[in-house]
Order: structure tokens, then sequence, then C-alpha cells
């Protein structure tokens, strides 16, 4: 069957059918990383519509791009590149501020995320919510590296394209990152109390 | 110390929903454009689209207009060459179809609101455009990209309409912005079209000073329903930077105005200019909220100034108007009766001869006037 043909298929293999003249198969892209592109985004700026936005405008640059007859090497790297391009030129032109914590905790009716067990929703809105407020204390550089690393689960070659940055480099900035992550993650956690000894 | 699993940590934030049926239609938006746009070397249209130029301009113009017709629904490269394009242009329609395409692939409705104004204000871009490059903007012209504006602004109204106030607190102003400008140039264009179309701009620009006032009073009852202190220096500095343009774009509008402006609009500026300076001070001593609350009531006294122009200068070309016709009228009722008068002393000259020679004075010379 095409569906499960084109499940199997590389990335790679796709763009050379699709620049063979297969460009339905373009779509079969779009279903297969739109949502990472669109969680990573999400999570950088908790705006559904600015999310929702660079994933549109993200596929149509690379498909320009592709009609154009540029090279893609790696599609993972690209996209992500192209969607992180597009996210700074957004937030650019609407003076957004990345959310910082302040705002994190001013925000109490915060919607809880997922959908269906609202126990399993309230449990996952607050681990997540955990998570940012650790990462928000980090340096940019660390949050993205972190964010693409363990969210999306880009290699540390696919993270050096997509940053312009050599793998040294990455490799020491995740090590670095995680250290104070972690760090600040156990900051997070509420103090064991003493015990007593009677 | 208790050791946290960083990848387990993220593996709550990988069950963040996706919308499905935001993806769906996005994915079925996107098959659409890909089948506009196919690949440059596969398509025998797209290789040159340079080359397609030449070609028009040898068609007859209905055979350009199916040609045109079967790109824009085929797809072809001509998407690329039409976008500078002007009204009256052969690829024009292509343009306004690869926007329209590009519009609908746009899904928050607040990026569909800048979208719309972006748009909107390259209509006009068009005239003037138009205008440097041929001299003058016909009726025509001038008709359809009011009509087209006008759509957009009520389109762009509705939408701002519905957004959530932190929203409209973001995009609100940036809609108004490029309102702004687009009335700084219809008034460019006005001054420089016949008086027939003058009423077209003047009822466009109408519009545009009433959507505008509109959306700045949706952002004044958001910015009510979001008293965070956070924001409220960001806000009150947009604010004020948003009004002294609009300020700055007003005077520049004066400027053009043929006519001397009137008491009230000199008034009403004033009047703006004045809280304008009230709300920078208050910013300056940190009372962010009275800064904002100024520079709202500064916007409101600058658009009312420029509503109040635009009645003077419509005033002046009909009484203008009026004018010439009155002095028309009586030139031609001075041209018949002197036209009267000259056959009446003719014909007075005629009958003293019949009478002088039927009285047998035949050597009498002819009267002389």
């Amino acid at each position: 069957m095409v569906v499960e043909q084109t499940n199997t298929t590389s990335d790679n293999d796709l763009l050379a059918q699709i620049k063979a003249g297969q460009s339905d198969l373009f779509a079969v892209l779009y279903d297969r990383h739109a949502p990472a592109v669109y969680r990573h985004i999400l999570f950088r700026c908790e705006d559904t519509a600015i999310a929702e936005d660079v994933v549109s405008q993200t596929f149509l640059h690379i498909w320009d791009h592709i009609r154009e007859g540029k090279s893609i090497q790696s599609f993972r790297s690209f996209l992500f590149q192209s969607a992180r391009n597009i996210f700074v030129d957004m937030t650019r032109k609407r003076e957004f501020k990345n959310v910082s914590l302040e705002e994190i905790l001013e925000n109490d009716d915060r919607k809880p995320v997922g959908k269906g067990n609202l126990l399993e929703d309230i449990m996952i809105g607050e681990e997540v919510h955990t998570l940012k407020q650790a990462l928000a204390s980090l340096p940019e550089h660390y949050k993205e590296i972190i964010t693409l690393r363990y969210l999306s689960e880009l290699s540390i070659s696919e993270i050096a394209k997509v940053t312009g940055k050599n793998s040294g480099t990455i490799y020491v900035s995740l090590h670095r990152g995680t250290r104070l992550l972690r760090q600040a993650l156990v900051d997070a956690q509420p103090p064991t109390p003493l015990k007593t000894f009677i | 110390m208790k050791h946290f699993d960083i990848q387990k940590s993220f593996n709550a934030a990988k069950k963040a929903p996706v919308n499905n049926e935001w993806q769906a239609l996005g994915r079925a938006k996107l098959v659409r454009y890909v089948a506009m746009q196919p690949i440059k070397s596969l398509s025998g249209v797209a290789e040159s689209p340079h080359m397609t130029f030449p070609l028009f301009l040898k068609l007859k113009p209905m055979f350009a207009l199916i040609l045109i017709a079967a790109v824009v629904l085929g797809g072809g490269g001509t998407v690329a060459a039409s976008q500078n394009d002007l009204p009256g242009d052969a690829l024009y329609k292509v343009k306004i179809a690869s926007e329209n395409i590009t519009e609908a692939l746009t899904f928050s409705p607040g990026s569909k609101a800048e979208r719309k104004a972006e748009v909107a204000a390259k209509r006009v871009n068009e005239l003037v455009a138009l205008k440097k490059r041929d001299g003058t903007v016909s009726a025509e012209a001038v008709t359809a990209a009011s009509d087209r504006y006008e759509v957009l602004l009520a389109s762009i109204d509705s939408i701002t309409d519905k957004l959530k106030p932190n929203q409209k607190l973001v995009i609100n102003p940036r809609v108004i912005a490029l309102i702004t400008g687009s009335v700084h140039e219809w008034e460019q264009i006005r001054s420089s079209t016949p008086t027939s179309t003058r009423e077209i701009v003047d009822q466009v620009v109408t519009t545009a000073l009433n959507t505008e006032l509109t959306i700045s009073e949706q952002e004044n009852d958001a910015a009510k329903q979001e008293p965070s202190l956070i924001g409220l220096k960001h806000r009150a500095e947009n604010k004020i930077n948003e009004v002294t343009r609009k300020v700055a774009s007003v005077k520049a509008n004066f400027l053009l105005a043929s006519t001397s402006t009137t008491s009230s609009t000199s008034a009403k500026m004033a009047t703006a200019e004045a809280l304008l300076a009230d709300a920078q001070v208050k910013f300056a001593t940190g009372t962010y909220a009275e800064a904002f609350t100024l520079a709202k009531q500064a916007q409101r006294a600058a658009i009312e100034a420029t509503q109040a122009l635009h009645r003077t200068k419509h005033d002046v070309d009909v009484r203008k108007e009026k004018g010439d016709e009155q002095r028309l009228n009586t030139n031609v009722s001075s041209t018949t009766a002197a036209e009267a008068n000259r056959k009446d002393v003719e014909k007075r000259k005629a009958e003293i001869e019949v009478n002088l020679r039927a009285n047998g004075k035949t050597n009498i010379a002819p009267i002389q006037d």
C-alpha cells in the first residue's frame, strides 16, 4: 500500500521522489513533522497562534526552497532551522518577549495540556510547568539546545546545523546546560522536612 | 540529592496535544499551494518566467486572459513574476490570487488581521506607484482599489473584534499603524486626482478613519480587562509611540491639503498634541496608567482632526464645483443677451433703412453703429 510505503520511507528518499515529480508526497513530510515543530515552538512561546503560524510558514518556505531546485541535505535540520528563523522574525515583529518566569508565575488560570483524563492532564501540566520554570532560569542558548535535544530529539549534528555552531560546542553547551537544568529542578523541589528524634 | 532524568521530564512535554482540525486544514491548504506552484524544472511555463512577458505582449488581450486563468488554475512560476504588477497589468490577477492563497494559509486570527491590513496598504501603494509610472491614476483604478480596500477594512474590523484581550493589545496597534499609513497615501492620491474621483477617495478615507477609531476602542476596552502591571509600562510606551506617529501623519496631511484648515480642525490638532505631551510627561514620571489614558485621548483627538479636515476639503470641493457652475451659467447668459441685443440692433437698423427708402431718402448713408 502507498501509505505503508511512505510511512517507512526516509525523509531523504521522500525528498528525492518529490523533486522527481511526486509533489503530493510533500504532504507526507508535513504529516510526519508538523506536530514536532508545533510542540517545539509552543514550548518556547506558549502561544498556540504563533506555533500554528510558524508551522504553516515553515512548510511554505521549505516548499519554495524545493521548487527553486535548491538542495536539502538533512530535512529535519533544515526544518527546525527554518522554523527557528521564522519564529525569531515573527516574535521580533511583535516585540514579543519570551515568557518570563514572572509571567509564568502570574498566569494563574493556565489550562492544563492534554485532553481526556483530567487528573493525568493536571499532572502533565504540573510537570511541564515545573520544567519550564527551571528552563526559564537558563541562558537562552542553553534553553534552545536542550529543547532541540530532549523535546524534538535532534541529534548533535542536526542541532549543530540548526544553530550554525560546531558539534563540539553543542556537546559542551548541552553538558553545561543539563547540569544547570538539573540544579534548577532540584532547587524547585519543596524542602524535605527534618526528621525529629525524640 | 535527587537526580533528575531530564529526558523523562521532557516526555511529559511531548504529550502536548496538537489540534487535529488545525493540522488537517493546514495539510489541505498546503496541498493546494503545492499544486499552484509546481517545481520549476518540471514546469515548461515556469522554467523561464521572465519570458512570459514578451509572450503576453504579442497575444491578443482575450487570449492573454485565458492563459492567465490557466496559470492561476494550473499553477506556474508566473506568480513570482506578477508581484510587481500594478492594476491593469497583464498578471495583476495572478498577483491577487497568490495573495489570497497566502492569506488562506494564515491561521491565527491576529496574523490574519495583520496580513489583511498589509494587503490593504498594498492596494493604496499600487495607486501611488501607478501615479509615479503613468503620471495619472484613472477613476477606474481608484474605484477598484477603494472597493477592495473597504472590503478588507470590514473584514479586519470583524476579526479584531473577536480577538482575546491580550491579542488585541498586540495586534490592534499594528493594524492601526498600517491603516494610518494608508490614510496618508490616500491623501496623496486625492491631491492628484480629478475632482470627480475625490469623492470616492473621501468615502474610503472616512471608512478608514472610522475603522481606526473602532479598532482603537477595542484596544482600549482590552486594556481595561488586562490591568497587569507587568505589561502596563510596555503598553503605555507603545500607545505613546503609536500616537506620536499618528500626529505626525495628520500634520503631514494638513500640509498636503490645498485648502487652509478650519479653526475646529486646528483646535482638535492642538488638543491632540497637548494630550500627547501630557502623556509623555506622565510616562517619564512612571505614572503609566495615566500616560496610557492620556495617549488614548490624544489618539481620538488626532483621528477627529483628520475627519474634520476631510469634511473641510470635501465642502471646499463642493463649493468650488458650484462656484464654477455659477460662473459658467453667468457667462452663458451674458453671451445670449449680447447676441440678442445685437440682433435687435440689426433689425432696428434694417427697419429704419426701409423707412428711409420708402420716404425717398435713398442717398442717406447706411446707419453706422
